[in-house]
């Protein structure tokens, strides 16, 4: 079984193992072309997604209602026509894949938060 | 020592196929051109006349010492902009030293990116905007001079954030002619296109 698990875990260090691989897609095709593929943002303009200060628990209503911190100069509009567990998908890619914390939203989790979002 | 005919080959088509072939010598001189009394007149920028993010007025003759990135870009932009200006930022880190180089970013919404707007935005990038300037004026202006730079900027009130426009990164010699450009959104064209800054730099250094 330790063999096993060894294995395992050489292949997936390997080929780059995504988690969440529908949460990366979706990613790639709502968040990336501001906040960069990797993650990595563009300085004080678009903040970066690695190592940011911002709790799981925070992403869905960030993402379904954007943000709009006073001391920045940019705003992050709301992004549309996501599904609740396309929502939850893409904050568990951020949080897993991108920044190793062992945390998940469940699809559940993310309707009560969703549900409480205090709209701007 | 014997070689294998079958290693010498590998080795061959190794060594051949790392080559860059697609980068020249000498940079081409881009654009039309026109040949009037035996001279070859080349594309060139046009006379402008602009307003820096400290509300400095700037015209091509500020850049003739210098060999400069243009693009063409605007801060509430939803969609390639952040991805320009991360290969524009590339572009600045790696000739933050050298005094040749500058970077000149366009505003194609001066209605909003005003000086001030501007002088944030530049702030928000962490950037010095001796090396770096962000130019805004009048609108027709600007998205005219987007045409000479191999861009296009037009007012499109379909396109999200009201503009259309492109990507290019257009590189500019002391006499105001476009050299190379990379399409800002591609950082492996970008990679062509800092290698062609490197040609270019040459032409300078042998003067
Ligand atoms: C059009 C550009 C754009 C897109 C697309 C975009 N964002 Fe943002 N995002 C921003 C900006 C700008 C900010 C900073 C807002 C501020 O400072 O007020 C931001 C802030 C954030 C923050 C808060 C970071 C912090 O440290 O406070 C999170 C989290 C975030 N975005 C996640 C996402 C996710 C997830 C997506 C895709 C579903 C996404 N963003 C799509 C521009 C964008």
């Amino acid at each position: 079984m330790k063999r096993i698990s060894l294995i395992l875990l050489v292949f997936f260090t390997a080929c780059d193992y995504v988690q969440y691989q529908q949460g990366k897609d979706l990613y790639v095709t709502h968040c990336a072309h501001c906040h960069m593929e990797d993650g990595s943002g563009v300085e004080d303009l678009y903040p970066a997604m690695k190592d940011m200060d911002v709790r799981i628990d925070e992403l869905p209503c960030i993402i379904t209602q954007g943000i709009n911190h006073p001391e920045t100069l940019l705003e992050m509009v709301a992004i549309e026509g996501l599904s609740d567990v396309e929502v939850s998908n893409i904050s568990n890619y951020i949080m897993s894949d991108m920044n190793g914390r062992n945390e998940e939203l469940t699809i559940k989790r993310t309707k009560t938060l969703l549900s409480q979002c205090t709209s701007q | 020592m014997k070689i294998n005919p079958l290693v010498a080959l590998l080795i061959t088509c190794f060594l051949v196929g790392c080559q860059r072939s697609d980068i020249p010598d000498v940079l081409p001189i881009l654009g039309d051109r026109e040949v009037i009394d035996n001279d070859t007149v080349y594309h060139t920028i046009p006379e402008f006349s602009l307003l820096t993010q400290d509300s400095v007025s700037v015209t091509n003759a500020d850049l003739d010492n210098y060999i400069y990135l243009s693009d063409f870009f605007f801060s509430f932009c939803p969609t390639i902009c952040p991805k320009v200006k991360k290969q524009m930022l590339r572009i600045y880190k790696k000739y933050e030293d050298n005094d040749l180089i500058r970077l000149v970013s366009h505003s194609i919404d001066p209605k909003r990116d005003t000086p001030t707007r501007l002088k944030d935005y530049a702030e928000s990038l962490n950037i010095n905007t001796d090396k770096w300037m962000f130019l805004t004026g009048d609108k027709d202006e600007l998205h005219d001079l987007a045409e000479y730079y191999f861009n296009s900027a037009f007012d499109d009130p379909e396109a999200p954030g009201g503009f259309n426009h492109s990507g290019y990164i257009t590189l500019v010699d002391t006499h105001r002619r476009i050299r190379s450009f990379g399409l800002g959104t591609d950082p492996e064209d970008v990679d062509k296109l800092l290698l062609h800054i490197d040609v270019l730099l040459k032409e300078y250094e042998t003067h």
